[in-house]
């Protein structure tokens, strides 16, 4: 079965990049795309996508955000990949072992290696271990989670 | 790790390392020139030094405190280190007196410490005649006997006195040696201090510079332009021209301090066509500029980054986007350059960025201008967005 995607970028070329990276992989489908964080949350809740590849910096929600919303709505936690142009949180990502991150440009080896993960991480017995995992991720990176 | 011992432990050492080596010099002089006998030339040096020895950290102290040099403060300092040295001479003569000469003023007998004692004791050997053998160095034709009846106290003033005039360029060695020593000291502090300056400076020009093209930016241009790369080609061309350009300008004009307003326009133009492309229809920009400024001398890279703080902080966080407006105009002798963007406005917005993008200009303008020539101001638009306004004095480039 192939495994389905959800795309998250605020820019279309950035959306496009992944979208055209992705198409090179008969693995994964995109179940969706979208520009912004609270669209995010909605497609996620509503598609259930297995990966989503996430932007950090986005206008109403930043990636972060959209985590921390997941996890207030209780909605089961897709694999998530950071993308994002600047390694400011991505450092931070990588030491709280988050699945994985990719810097822009993306390359593609570079997604296809993230891709690899998240499919292991998928196959695992255990698919909550990755939520936990991620939710840590979050609460270090965010000790002020936003309130709605 | 080894421990190093502490300072003073070191320079105690120095201290008296260099003491030693000074006794075994003068030893060796006294043994060429007019002591054959090596016991007595060790014996005549270090009477002669140690007075020095117990003086000598008083002298370095007095001479780091009051440093020699120019001006009223130097001359002052050295007039008082001509009263204090001879004082000083004083003291080491008296101890000399006191303390090595067996017939010392108030001592009818050998003093309790005399090298000469030791030696008769350790040698068995008869003692020698010792008042002339003590002034032996001096060779100022103190006539007095040898033997060892206590010479007449006049005479022991007299010689006091003369020989205080003996110790006293003693003094200015230990003076110039210690003033020497500080000034080396004095200017590798400076070096340093000039280093450590050169590195902050290199610091402030390299976060100017980040401030100036935020990694951002160009890292999500260069994942556009790697997405055009497939599906528009010319148009991937003409961002990697824009971004030359804009590379360009922050790396080569980085450190010019003013461009026309044109070219700075250009540069502005440059990332303006960037943004579009990234966000295609959600920036609209529009600019009104006054011809006759159009020559006007800016702070290289002035607007971009206020332009990229009404973009990122303004515009990018709406989801429909909006509008960037540029007027400059000239007002008198002064050129005002207004930043308008119809956005979510300051208030709303989470980032401080828009803080540290102005006080970088801020900072610009008042090292170009002085603090008065210049005026930074950020208020909300009146229904909604953000208005910045730059106002310097207008300069013509000199023809």
């Amino acid at each position: 079965m192939k495994m389905q995607t959800l795309i998250v970028d605020d820019e279309a070329l950035g959306r496009e990049r992944l979208r055209l990276l992705l198409a090179k992989m008969p693995e994964f489908d995109i179940a969706g795309e979208c520009h912004g964080g609270q669209e995010a949350v909605e497609l996620i809740e509503t598609l259930s996508p297995q990966i989503v590849l996430l932007d950090i910096q986005m206008p109403d929600l930043d990636g972060f955000g959209v985590i921390a919303e997941l996890q207030r709505r209780g909605v089961q936690m897709p694999i998530i990949i950071f993308v994002t142009a600047y390694q400011e949180h991505a450092v931070k990502a990588f030491e709280v072992n988050a699945i994985d991150y990719l810097l822009k440009p993306v390359q593609g080896a570079r997604l296809e290696a993230a891709l690899d993960r998240a499919r292991t991480q998928l196959a695992k017995d255990n698919p909550k271990d990755g939520q936990t995992r991620l939710a840590n991720v979050v609460e270090q990176m965010q000790p002020k989670t936003t309130t709605y | 790790m080894k421990q190093r011992p502490p300072a003073w432990c070191l320079y105690g050492l120095y201290y008296v390392g260099g003491f030693a080596v000074l006794v075994v010099m003068l030893a060796m002089q006294l043994q060429v020139s007019q002591v054959p006998d090596w016991e007595r030339a060790f014996k005549h040096s270090y009477s002669q030094l140690i007075p020095w020895l117990i003086v000598a950290p008083f002298v370095l102290w007095l001479t780091a405190r009051f440093r020699l040099g120019h001006g009223r403060q130097g001359m002052a300092h050295t007039a008082l280190h001509l009263v204090v040295g001879m004082v000083a001479a004083g003291l080491v003569e008296g101890l000399f007196i006191t303390c090595f000469l067996p017939n010392g003023p108030g001592m009818n007998g050998p003093p309790d410490f005399s090298p000469r004692d030791e030696i008769v004791h350790d040698d068995q050997r008869p003692p020698p005649p010792n008042f002339d053998e003590g002034l032996l160095l001096f060779g100022d034709g103190l006539s007095m006997g040898p033997g060892p009846q206590t010479p007449p106290r006049p005479a022991l003033v007299v010689h006091w006195m003369k020989q205080l005039l003996r110790q006293y360029p003693t003094y200015w060695i230990i003076v110039a040696v210690q003033s020497m020593l500080l000034a080396t000291r004095d200017l590798r502090q400076k070096e340093r201090q000039a280093l450590e300056i050169q590195g902050k400076l290199t610091q402030a020009q390299l976060n100017t510079l980040r401030l100036q093209l935020q990694p951002h930016f160009l890292f999500n241009t260069l994942n556009a332009t790697s997405t055009l790369v497939h599906s528009d080609p010319e148009k991937a061309d003409q961002m990697i021209g824009h971004l030359s350009t804009l590379l360009r300008a922050v790396l080569d004009e980085g450190n010019a301090n003013v461009v026309p307003l044109s070219r700075e326009l250009d540069l502005l133009q440059a990332y303006i066509d960037i943004e579009q492309v990234r966000f295609g229809d959600r920036v609209k920009f529009v600019k009104d500029v006054a011809t006759d400024c159009l020559h006007a001398q800016v702070p290289t890279l002035i607007l971009q980054p206020i332009v990229e703080n009404a973009i990122r902080h303004g515009i990018e966080p709406r989801a429909e986007g909006g509008h960037v407006w540029l007027t400059v105009a000239k007002h008198e002798s002064q050129i005002h350059i207004t930043v308008v963007d119809d956005g979510i406005g300051q208030m709303k917005s989470e980032n401080a960025g828009w803080g540290i993008g102005l006080s970088n200009a801020r900072a610009r303008l008042e090292a170009l201008y002085g603090a008065n020539g210049y005026q930074v101001t950020l208020s909300p638009r009146g229904g909604g967005g953000t208005t910045v306004q730059l106002a310097f004095p207008f300069n013509q480039p000199q023809a």
